[in-house]
């Protein structure tokens, strides 16, 4: 059995729909979470993702991301990882935004290519954060070499061209690259279009874990019940009925 | 190609685009030394779009202002402004490329037209992505785009302008990036795009120059021009930056007052930040929010600006005033009146700038960038700028 991470958006639909979603995640045995700080223009999301950051816009500033991030600490005990944009942590500076948000695993900036890590991963060292990188259908040889090196936390490979959400499909040249990168000495997780127990038995046979966010999401928008009905179901054995 | 200038620029998109755009790099530099397609390109520019175009002394404008005042006359191409100097160099390269779909975004529209227009001459698929905002208060330019087939699709996320356009370009591209060329439309975007834009409107200021030097047998003291995004600053900037004699004057779009959310004044009010792929100055609340920009000119209505010109005001290369709503507007009414020349609204900034400072520019020689027609602006202008969202 694979790793599972869920990705939530901090404080929506609100902040303590989001804490009992958190709870909800600690409960069900989930791996680690990605806790999204919202950025006004998040371009490597898909519609649910985007209309949902601004919405939590309207009514937050960065500060009650950080303030809820203290309270998931207290929640969950796993692995906590944030999710954002490059300007979020540049223009706070890296070593701000740490001491704000004080003990977490990793970074993951959606806007950050491998190229571009340098000037981050300087403020990182030492703390124990890692930058997560990314690796992607269109990633080459010498893209995965480079990823590779130096990598921490894990690799995030992303399952298509494209935002987050919509389908999930593994090409059998984006199966050949994620066979690259396994057991290289750092997990290999797949991200975007990830919705069912269905799926997540595809991406268990290729990588070391599964990171879901749109689904998790449009789920916590229906109500907290079917969120947690939806956790419960990643567990069960697919049935001829599902999808 | 460096991807940098200075601290500014760089390739902040996500992981999938770096391919992308390192073919597109390899194949610009492979595209400049192409013979044959670089003498297409200059038959293009000449036959189809217009070039070279006049440099105008705009005698009764100089007289009431007391300097020699030069238009550069980039209004009189064809669809009416400078964005064709562009999309006719990179439709030529997405075709060196094999690309088949074309993808832009448009503020004003001008660039979509641009774009469409391109597309149709070379038999492209084209989709123009539109802010609503905009797509209603330039209803002209979508019919002109639709005319000429490209298919306009209508951003109904975020603030409805030219940054949520971009936003959803970027989108399209990375899910088409195989078969896609992202025809961006100023100097700004991820690296390689500021260089390339920048390149393809310099022939404006190389022209200029070698225009100037004719006439007046010296360099002008000033070069003026309005920045949104900057590509028709850059262009013109181009052909001057080496002449250090010579002062450089971008021209940002004041709105209607200086505070966050009301103008576009981006090197002006902004700070270093990173939008769009690259870090340049740029309009944000203290989190590092992107803040909503306004301008009564749509193709200046931006919160960025192209990382060059973020390095060259860091430099002290170029300079960078501001001109209200206002003032944009009065300089459209008195160019039309003085010199039977109805300019954007974009350009009126330009000259709203030289009228506000003419003091400044007393006995001096000037060339101010005129990067578009006004006929876009009909229903702004009749208004007296409230119709513009």
């Amino acid at each position: 059995m694979g790793k599972l991470g869920i990705y939530l958006l901090a404080n929506y639909p609100s902040k303590e729909v989001f804490l009992e979603a958190v709870r909800a995640c600690q409960d069900f045995g989930v791996d680690f979470l990605e806790v999204g700080f919202a950025f006004s223009d998040p371009v490597a999301d898909g519609d649910l993702l985007e209309r949902a950051s601004f919405e939590v816009l309207k009514r937050h500033k960065v500060a009650d991301f950080f303030e809820s991030l203290g309270e998931v600490r207290r929640l969950f005990r796993g692995r906590i990882f944030i999710m954002t944009y490059a300007n979020l942590v540049y223009r706070l500076g890296v070593a701000d935004f740490l001491t704000r948000a004080g003990r977490i695993d990793g970074l993951i900036l959606a806007d950050l290519p491998l190229r571009e890590i340098t000037r981050f991963e300087q403020g990182l060292k030492g703390t124990g954060v890692s930058l997560i990188r990314f690796l992607t259908p269109e990633s080459r040889d010498k893209d995965i070499a480079s990823a590779l090196k130096g990598a921490g936390g894990f690799i995030y490979f992303v399952s298509k061209r494209g935002t987050t959400g919509g389908g999930f499909e593994l090409d059998g040249e984006t199966k050949r690259k994620i066979a690259m990168v396994r057991g290289k000495g750092v997990d290999v997780y797949i991200g975007f279009g990830i919705r069912d127990r269905r799926h997540l038995e595809a991406v268990y046979q290729l990588a070391d874990g599964a990171i879901i966010g749109t689904q998790a999401e449009a789920e916590l928008e229906q109500s907290i019940e079917s969120f947690k009905d939806y956790l419960q179901s990643l567990k069960r054995p697919p049935t001829l009925t599902d999808g | 190609m460096k991807r940098y200038f200075g601290s500014y620029g760089g390739q902040f998109v996500p992981e999938t685009l770096i391919p992308a755009l390192d073919e597109l790099e390899a194949a610009y530099a492979a595209f400049k030394r192409d013979r044959r397609f670089q003498e297409e390109l200059a038959g293009l520019l000449r036959d189809f779009a217009g070039r070279p175009t006049p440099l105008y002394l705009a005698r009764n404008l100089s007289d009431q202002l007391s300097c020699r005042v030069y238009l550069k006359r980039e209004d009189l191409l064809h669809t009416g402004a400078h964005k064709i100097n562009n999309t006719l160099g990179q439709i030529m390269l997405a075709r060196f490329m094999g690309k088949k779909r074309i993808i832009a975004e448009t503020g004003a529209g001008q660039h979509g037209v641009a774009t469409a227009t391109v597309c149709a001459l070379l038999n492209m698929e084209c989709e123009v992505y539109m802010g609503k905002t905009d797509v209603e208060r330039q209803a002209i330019n979508v019919e002109r785009m639709h005319m000429l087939g490209a298919r306009v699709v209508p951003v109904e996320k975020g603030s409805g302008t030219l940054k949520s356009a971009i936003n959803e370009a970027l989108r399209d591209w990375v899910k088409n990036v195989k078969t896609t060329h992202y025809l961006i439309g100023s100097v700004v975007g991820p690296h390689p795009f500021p260089a390339i834009v920048a390149d393809f409107q310099s022939v404006t200021g190389k022209e200029a120059r070698a225009q100037f030097l004719k006439v007046e047998n010296r360099l002008p003291d000033s070069v003026i021009a309005c920045v949104g995004g900057g590509s028709n600053a850059m262009g013109i900037f181009k052909g001057f930056v080496r002449d250090t004699s010579v002062s450089l004057i971008g021209v940002e779009a004041g709105g209607t007052s200086l505070d966050l959310g009301h103008h576009s004044a981006t090197l002006n009010c902004g700070s270093p930040g990173i939008l769009h792929g690259a870090i340049s100055y740029l309009l944000q609340d203290e989190d590092g929010q992107v803040a909503d920009a306004h301008s009564i000119a749509p193709g200046l209505d931006y919160p960025g600006v192209g990382p060059e010109h973020s390095y060259l005001k860091d430099k002290d290369r170029a300079r960078y005033a501001i001109c209200f709503d206002e003032e944009a507007l009065a300089a459209f009414h008195l160019l039309a009146r003085q010199e039977g020349i109805l300019p954007a609204l974009e350009s009126s900034h330009a000259i709203g700038y030289l009228i506000s400072q003419k003091e400044r520019f007393r006995d001096k020689a000037v060339i101010i960038n005129l990067s578009g027609r006004g006929d876009k602006d009909m229903e702004i202008v009749r208004s007296g700028g409230t119709h513009h969202g």
